[in-house]
């Protein structure tokens, strides 16, 4: 009797023991990262969001770029196993960060972004040329002519690009350069009665609220549609755009991270565009430039402006 | 200088110097705030034209940037516009001022543009001052994609927008401030100096009143109160000089009756002593006269028409005597019997004295205080006294009248004025006098005689009829033994003659002779 107590107390401290072990190996798998954030605003708390559902992590601190800390002391005070930037801004502060792994999200397009050291990789905001000539001739079928302004360098390896794409489709891609701010104004001028649709690109260069003003009047005039990368531009007058989901965008970067953490990082960095798309159409506009889109497209848009 | 001018002009000089600098510290702030209202004014003009002109910047637009700046430029005090690229082109010109001239202003400086914050001066001289205020655009890609909160915006100099505003509205507004503040301080000035004159005039008026009181006081000897109606320290130095005035006064005015007093005790003395020689002399020969008119008229028969001659000697004689008797009386040594006296007892023995039957027309009346009126004197002299003053009031009423003796205990408190100003000093306001009236209603004295009427021999009856000695010796009594006379007269209507003789109760000061 007393020895079967012995065992039956021995056997419920092994399960104790092991239970206790794995809880522990468990805890130990969450891996501790701090996220350097380029300013408070509502896209990227949704990115954030989303890593946080995929990468298996445990944020340990956010810091926002406009409260002045000093990022490096907070790194070595804190001794993160990874470094997450939200926003381009907060990508340049972490680029010289070499020791442990950093990864972004929400990041414009650049070609910085092509020559990143190994340990810094990520999800750029910037839609492949392919989805977005794709998302164009869903909602503009009619369209054969596709104009474009180049004013940077930037772009210049995604026109080369969309210029074979649209090549493959029968789409001639009108590009025209402007090589200085002033310029833009006469590169949009000269697309009149060249183009069936203008496509605006993420560049600085090229847009603000200047020459998207000059863009708009340009549209109107010449009954020609903009097809935009924001929801903002469509609600100002831009007939549709191709956008990205901030939550999904950061549920693809919170992968990156998984990865990172259970194979540490490769040879090269990595840059991924966003897999999931949100497409938003301004009916309105449309309807006021007299162009009609499909019923189709119209259902499977993510936002339509009434 | 005097010292109301001293303190006017001290006044006056410190008027002006707060004046003035109250004046240039108004100046120079009103310039100031006008200055800086012309720089804020600019500044924000400048802003302006550089968020206006920001497309124009970017585009190089001239028509644009040409939109953007004629606003600005119909503003006053704008005389010049310039739009530049960021590396500093001229685009855009507008203005009476050749925009090379900005960066060649003194102490302005396109080179500046480096540190530009916001809207800034980079150039004043006298005449003008240039405003330069960057062109900015937003140029964050994220701005691209999202709204952010424009302190989060990041910003690209694109260009510059220069304004050129001219200080003569502001030389005007200086010109203008300085002749008004001249104005108003030469205003205060004038009229605080009248004022201030006004003010001082009134206080050293009473100093000046004193001035011209001592120096008169000084010089002719005549005493003017001088009247101040305010209640500071010089009413009080006016009220104490009045004061020190009248102690003097009072003090000349003793000294001078002490010294006709003086005067007069020693003529009286100088004349007792005189008579008395003069009357013992003569005595002896009215005696050795009478012995020879007594033995004259022994040899004479009674019948015989020589002692009409002898009688006429006889009367001569008696006269002679009389009038020596008197002198000798007038001149008699001072060391007399002085013994307590009941004056009303005495007087009550002079009426039976006085009293004539035979003269119908004639009544004297008495009235004497109760009980009894003691001094210490000789009673002789008294009666002396009180007789002669009698037989003058007698003499005085020719046709007839009332002769009113009285007597009353009188203190030197309740003295009249007139009366207690004749008290010696050092007299006891509480010490009691015997007061002796002797009343008439005869002829009077005539205000012009009344000084001389206590003089020896001074008479104002026929030759023979007075020795003019009578009033003389009342006087000469009197003031033996420290007391008053006074003489009331009013001519037509009587006479009271009042002798005050100190009561026995109080110890009388030691006066000397």
């Amino acid at each position: 009797m007393l020895a079967f107590l012995m065992i039956r107390k021995a056997f419920f401290l092994t399960i104790t023991v092991l239970l206790s072990l794995l809880c522990n190996t468990a805890i130990s798998l969450a891996s501790d990262v701090v996220v350097v954030m380029s300013s408070d605003i509502k896209p990227y708390h949704e990115a954030l969001e989303g890593v946080k559902e995929t990468c298996k992590c445990r944020i340990k601190d956010v810091i926002f770029l406009n409260e002045g800390i000093d990022i490096g002391r907070k790194i070595s005070e804190t001794k993160p196993e990874a470094l997450l930037a939200v926003g381009l801004d907060a990508l340049e502060k972490l680029k010289s960060v070499n020791n442990i792994p950093v990864v972004y999200v929400m990041v414009p397009h650049s070609r910085s972004l092509m020559s990143l050291p190994n340990n810094i990789s990520g999800t750029c905001m910037f839609i492949s040329p392919e989805s977005q000539i794709d998302a164009m001739l869903d909602v503009f079928p009619r369209v054969k002519r596709i104009g474009v302004i180049r004013s940077s360098r930037d772009y210049e390896d995604v026109l080369l690009e969309a210029e074979k794409i649209a090549q493959s489709m029968g789409i001639k891609l009108v590009v025209k350069n402007s090589q200085s701010q002033g310029s833009v104004f006469s590169a949009i001028d000269s697309m009149k009665g060249e183009i069936d649709l203008f496509w605006m690109l993420a560049d600085s260069t090229a847009v603000n609220r200047e020459t998207f003003e000059y863009m708009l009047r340009f549209s109107f005039q010449n009954r020609i549609p903009i097809f935009s990368f924001a929801q903002k531009y469509v609600e100002m007058g831009a007939v549709a755009a191709l956008t990205v989901n901030p939550h999904s965008v950061g549920r693809q970067t919170g992968e990156i991270l998984k990865n990172f953490f259970r194979d540490g990082y490769g040879d090269h960095a990595e840059m991924v565009y966003p897999a999931e798309l949100s497409l938003i159409i301004n009916r309105k506009i449309a309807n006021k430039m007299g162009i009609r889109i499909d019923r189709k497209i119209i259902e499977k848009a993510d936002n339509v402006i009434e | 200088m005097s010292f109301g001018l001293k303190i006017f002009f001290s006044y006056v000089i410190s008027v002006v110097i707060v004046m003035t600098v109250v004046a240039s510290v108004m100046i120079h702030r009103h310039f100031s705030l006008f200055r800086n209202g012309l720089i804020d004014e600019g500044k924000m003009l400048a802003d302006i034209i550089s968020r206006n002109s920001v497309t124009g910047v970017y585009a190089e637009n001239e028509s644009l940037l040409k939109e953007a700046a004629s606003a600005i430029m119909n503003q006053p005090n704008v005389i010049a516009v310039s739009l530049y690229s960021a590396d500093k082109r001229v685009l855009f010109h507008a203005g009476s001022r050749e925009p090379e001239q900005i960066g060649a202003a003194p102490g302005g400086s396109m080179d500046k543009t480096a540190e530009l914050r916001g809207v800034e001066i980079i150039g004043e001289d006298n005449n003008t001052i240039s405003l330069l205020a960057p062109v900015e655009m937003g140029i964050s890609r994220e701005d691209l994609y999202f709204e952010r909160s424009p302190a989060s915006v990041k910003t690209l100099v694109i260009g510059y927008a220069g304004i050129i505003l001219n200080k003569a509205s502001m030389k005007r507004e200086k010109r203008a401030s300085i002749e008004r503040n001249l104005t108003t301080t030469a205003a205060i000035i004038i009229l605080g100096s009248i004022f201030i004159f006004l003010i001082v005039k009134r206080i050293t008026e009473p100093l000046v009143k004193l001035t011209v009181s001592v120096r008169k006081f000084g010089e002719q000897g005549v005493f003017e109160p001088v009247h101040v109606e305010s209640k500071d320290e010089i009413a009080r130095l006016a009220e104490t000089f009045n004061a020190m005035y009248e102690n003097v006064s009072k003090r000349e005015k003793e000294k001078r009756h002490l010294e006709e007093q003086l005067g007069h005790s020693q003529k009286m003395e100088a004349v007792g002593t005189l008579s008395r020689g003069v009357a013992h002399d003569f005595d002896n020969i009215l005696s050795t006269i009478k012995g020879a008119t007594y033995l004259l008229n022994k040899k004479i028969a009674k019948e015989s028409p020589l002692r009409e001659y002898t009688e006429k000697i006889d009367n001569s004689l008696e006269r002679a005597r009389l009038l020596t008797e008197s002198m000798i009386v007038f001149s008699r040594s001072q060391s007399v019997r002085a013994v307590p006296v009941d004056i009303n007892n005495l007087i009550a023995k002079i009426k039976v004295i006085l009293a004539d039957p035979a003269q119908q027309n004639f009544e004297i009346r008495v009235s004497l205080s109760e009980g009894e009126l003691i001094v210490t004197a000789d009673p002789v002299q008294i009666e002396q006294v009180v007789l002669n003053l009698c037989i003058n009031a007698k003499d005085a009423m020719h046709e007839g009248g009332l002769l009113t003796i009285s007597t009353q205990k009188v203190m030197a408190a309740d003295m009249p004025q007139r009366i207690s100003a004749k008290l010696p000093q050092g007299y006891d306001s509480a010490a009691g006098f015997a007061e002796i009236a002797v009343r008439d209603t005869g002829t009077g004295i005539h205000e012009d005689i009344k000084d001389k009427i206590f003089e020896p021999f001074f008479t104002t009856k026929e030759v023979g009829r007075g020795s003019g000695l009578g009033l003389a010796i009342v006087y000469g009594i009197v003031n033996q033994y420290n007391g008053l006379i006074d003489v009331q007269s009013k001519t037509g209507e009587g006479t009271v003659f009042k002798i005050y003789l100190p009561v026995a109760e109080k110890a009388l000061p030691d006066m000397g002779n």
